[in-house]
């Protein structure tokens, strides 16, 4: 008797307790940045339905951070600056899969040329995601055109809103990146400057979780990584069909834009040079922990 | 009905598990269903917020774009929300998921089920009318909140299970822990004092619960001391309360347990009737109490004569039965009986009182004197009266002719041992021909008893006795010891002849036997090289290695080896390989079949095979020339046979001797 009560006890302890390879069902937000899109690829192939992945569509880089904090998701998309921002109060937070660097995918965009905004003396209105890589880039860009005397009202907005500008009389400057500039460049902005310009800006897009997280989802995390891996080995194999099922997330893209802005960022989720390795390490971004490649 | 407390437990822990789960599972329904009604009210809360957000910020439908931040981070934030889309009726104007692009109709957001959880999980999205106005227009819109049901279905599944491992895993495994407790600590425990209780065979240990320890300790002590009670009772009923010997009781018992082994066994067992002669005397004379003394003492003296595997028992006022079961022989048992009798005869001395008693003993024997206890205890006591007829202090068997041949044996052994005093044995020699010469180059020497009662007596009739009662050793040092003269005298009269000396295996196997041996040869001055020892084969049988080491310093000595009547008993080619023989002595039945042609085969191989080993053949028992020539023919060496002459004393020797 005793025997069948523990023999039924095991078997609902079993049948409770197994029901899927990865009980743990992770969330992860991320921007629809062309960077992060292999992302996206992966989702609309139930790639990340297979290893219990959720993956949250947000607008804007600081939002994408702000729920991280806040607890909402366990895994969030960035770069450098979302990192910096809250690895001071989030000790154990690290890096764990690379996505690209910026090579011109961030981008400052004016109604007027360089040479007007240098001569202005009426208030410019700066937009920009102020909480994000955003500000970094506009006061790098203020420095280096001589800007930094100007008088500057800063607007914060999400990208969605800020693509949605349209051109004024009054000199307006915009921090965006790819995809929105396009919308921008529609509504008449042109593009001042960009990270293609200036190699002193690195600007690197990545995932992050604390460690904690990770070691109890690690088989998880490594799963998500060989799959971002195959989302970028899918895209350059054939840009057409990825486009075709990211479409809905870059609306603004058309196909040709789409391979155009692929031209803005470089891949380093497998291998990165040390020149950058050095950056990042200067920049006090941590490196040895990502998770690294299995092929 | 019986119930056990295992079932009864059982039937306790599922009653309680019952209502618990009942109660559990109703409380689980209600929790679920205020759950879903919060959650639905949570996500209506929520699209009245965003509704009334949009409506008091849009002045056009472009503007319903610029909230797509605040749709993203309401959909992200919210885990049962798929996506947020806002609508015209028409075309999708906004989605928090650009994948989604459906515009769900009003049958299908509207659910009427039961209960609310039921339609939290079929309600496919909540929506709401967003109304704004472009100048004093009202134009509207619909917001609506897509849910997402594998979310919702997963929170609720999670909650399944942690109520499942909570309240139905959880005391299932506290079950069958209370379960197991109590089998271990109660039912087991029961079992064992039950068990205990009918059996009493093993003692359980303690028990861990305070009260069946009491219960089990009180049963212990109970039955310790009814076990006491019952072995000393035993003890009682089986005891004679006078001598501490079993009684008629443990008798029997004793008798009928024997008698069913030794019939299955085959074997044969004596009982003993003893009786105290005159007892009645003192008991008349010295008082009932002396009386009572002189039995316990007696009863003592007979247990210590006695062997551990003998038993006694007293079975009336001064009869004692006691059963022999090993003893080899009726002389054995003649032996222990004389013990008895020999102990009781000494004086006893009760309370300054010194007696003395004999006993009367009859014997019977199992199955040959009775085959049942009452017919052994009859017939013994038959016997015991013969023995007091005959003059008491004696023993009589039941059966006459053993009875007969017993005290015949008894008498020969005392004549026996009396002969040697009075000097009444001789010894004969038998000479023994050289088959070349003809001529006497040896003499067989021969006990003889010469009785004055009785006239001439065969070896034959008290040489057995003697070996059996050990007499042989002081018979067979008179032999040696007159052999070894003879053939002193022998030589000092000119007959250079052998004198063969027969041994019994008892006598060599004296530790001083070589000592014995070589002290008569130097005290009469015998020539080893003219003395021979004859052996049988039966001597190898035993003490092999004691044979070959007395064998062999008798070789040594210079004495010669005889091997006497060989081919009768156990012959093995082994021993005359291993020990020192000189002469082989084929036994006269070969010689007597001297005239048939399977005889011949025998004796010629036997003469044959001896020469080989370099041993000289003799041939007994020749009693015609025909026998002496066939002899010849196959190269025996010597003989010996009535044909020369039968044993002959040492004057008729010398006689035939000094005629040849």
């Amino acid at each position: 008797m005793l025997k069948k009560i523990i023999l039924i006890a095991s078997l609902l302890f079993l049948f409770t307790s197994c029901t899927s390879e990865y009980d743990k069902r992770i969330k992860i937000s991320a921007t629809t940045w062309i960077g992060y899109i292999p992302l996206f690829y992966a989702k609309e192939k139930g790639w990340l339905s297979e290893i219990n992945i959720k993956l949250l569509s947000v607008t804007s880089l600081a939002e994408n951070m702000y729920i991280y904090e806040a607890g909402n998701s366990d895994a969030y998309t960035g770069t450098q600056y979302e990192y910096l921002s809250l690895s001071t109060s989030m000790p154990t937070l690290k890096p764990i899969i690379m996505f690209d660097r910026s090579n011109g995918g961030d981008l400052v965009m004016s109604n007027i040329s360089l040479e007007e905004l240098q001569s202005t003396t009426t208030e410019i209105d700066a937009y920009l995601e102020i909480d994000s890589i955003n500000n970094t880039i506009l006061e790098d860009f203020l420095v280096s055109k001589g800007l930094k005397n100007k008088n500057i009202n800063y607007i914060n907005k999400d990208q969605v809103q800020i693509k949605h500008l349209k051109v004024t009389s009054k000199p307006t400057i915009i921090v965006t990146y790819v995809p929105y500039n396009l919308s921008l460049e529609k509504n008449g902005f042109m593009e001042l400057a960009s990270t293609k310009d200036n190699h002193d800006i690195v600007v690197v897009d990545a995932m992050f979780t604390k460690t904690e997280f990770y070691n109890l989802h690690k088989a998880q995390f490594i799963e998500l990584k060989q799959i971002v891996d195959r989302s970028i080995e899918a895209l350059h194999k054939d840009p057409k069909e990825f486009y075709s099922v990211v479409q809905p997330y870059i609306l603004e893209m058309d196909y040709e834009e789409f391979q155009a802005s692929l031209n803005d960022i470089i891949w380093i989720n497998k291998t990165f040079s040390d020149k950058l390795k050095t950056k990042m390490i200067q920049a006090k971004f941590p490196i040895r922990d990502l998770i690294k490649d299995e092929s | 009905m019986n119930l056990s407390i295992q079932r009864f437990t059982l039937l306790l822990i599922l009653s309680l598990l019952f209502t618990f789960l009942s109660v559990s599972t109703y409380s689980y329904f209600t929790q679920q269903e205020k759950t879903a009604k919060l959650m639905f009210k949570s996500i209506n809360s929520e699209i009245s917020e965003v509704n009334y957000i949009i409506s008091k910020s849009t002045n056009s439908e472009n503007d319903i774009l610029l909230f797509r931040p605040l749709l993203d981070r309401i959909a992200v934030n919210n885990d049962y929300l798929g996506a947020i889309v806002i609508h015209d009726g028409n075309n999708i104007l906004l989605s928090t998921d650009p994948y989604y692009k459906k515009i769900f109709s009003t049958s299908e957001i509207l659910c009427n089920e039961k209960s609310i959880y039921d339609e939290l999980l079929n309600t496919k999205a909540v929506e709401s009318t967003i109304r704004f106005y472009i100048d004093n227009e009202v134009h509207t819109l619909k917001l609506m909140f897509i849910l997402d049901q594998s979310e919702i279905k997963l929170f609720f599944n999670e909650k399944k299970t942690d109520f499942l491992v909570i309240f139905t895993f959880l005391p299932l495994l506290m079950i069958g822990i209370i379960w197991f407790l109590i089998r271990i600590l109660v039912v087991k425990p029961l079992e064992k004092l039950r068990q205990f209780a009918y059996y009493q065979n093993e003692i359980p240990k303690a028990f861990k619960l305070k009260e069946l320890e009491v219960i089990r300790y009180s049963m212990v002590e109970t039955f310790s001391r009814i076990e006491n009670e019952k072995k000393e009772l035993y003890a009682i009923a089986r005891t004679d309360s006078l001598s501490g010997l079993a009684n008629r009781n443990a008798l029997k018992e004793y008798l009928t347990r024997l008698i069913a082994n030794f019939t299955r066994e085959k074997r044969e067992f004596s009982m003993l009737f003893l009786d105290l002669d005159h007892f009645k005397t003192v008991n008349d004379s010295l008082g009932h109490n002396i009386g009572d003394e002189l039995l316990k003492q007696v009863s003592t003296i007979i247990d210590k004569v006695l062997r551990s595997d003998d038993f006694v028992a007293r079975v009336g006022g001064d009869e004692f039965v006691i059963i022999l079961q090993n003893y080899s022989s009726i002389h054995e048992l003649i032996n222990i009986i004389d013990r008895i009798q020999s102990a009781l005869s000494k004086t006893i001395v009760v309370q300054t009182h010194p007696i003395n008693i004999n006993s009367s003993i009859g014997i019977a024997f199992f199955p040959k004197d009775g085959k049942d206890i009452v017919s052994l205890m009859k017939n013994s006591d038959i016997a015991m009266y013969e023995a007091k007829k005959k003059g008491r202090a004696q023993y009589h068997f039941f059966t006459e002719a053993l009875n007969k041949r017993v005290q015949e044996t008894i008498t020969l052994e005392k004549e026996m041992k009396k002969a040697l005093i009075n000097d009444e044995y001789e010894l004969y020699y038998q000479p023994k021909i050289d088959m070349s010469s003809g001529k006497i180059i040896a003499v067989e020497a021969l006990i003889r008893w010469n009785s004055p009662s009785k006239g001439m007596i065969s070896p034959i009739e008290f040489i057995p006795l003697a070996e059996e009662n050990g007499f042989i050793i002081e018979l067979g040092e008179w032999i040696l010891k007159t052999a070894i003269k003879q053939q002193a005298i022998f030589k000092e009269s000119g007959m250079d002849i052998v004198v063969s000396i027969n041994l019994s295996s008892k006598q060599l196997f004296c530790d001083d036997f070589m000592e014995l041996f070589s002290k008569y040869m130097k005290e009469y001055g015998a020539s080893p090289s003219l003395i021979d020892i004859e052996i049988t084969e039966y001597m190898f049988y035993e003490n092999n290695e004691k044979n070959m080491k007395v064998l062999n310093e008798l070789h040594e000595y210079g004495v010669s080896i005889s091997l006497d009547d060989f081919g009768t008993g156990y012959s093995s080619l082994s021993y005359l390989k291993d020990f020192p023989i000189d002469y082989l002595k084929i036994d006269k039945s070969f010689i007597d079949d001297y005239d048939e042609e399977r005889g011949r085969v025998f004796i010629d191989t036997i003469v044959k095979m001896g020469q080989t080993l370099k041993m000289k053949i003799i041939a007994e028992g020749v009693e015609c020339i025909e026998q002496i020539e066939y002899l010849n023919s196959i190269n025996c060496d010597q003989y010996q046979g009535y044909y020369m002459s039968k044993p002959l004393c040492v004057e008729e020797f010398e006689k035939l001797y000094k005629s040849r």
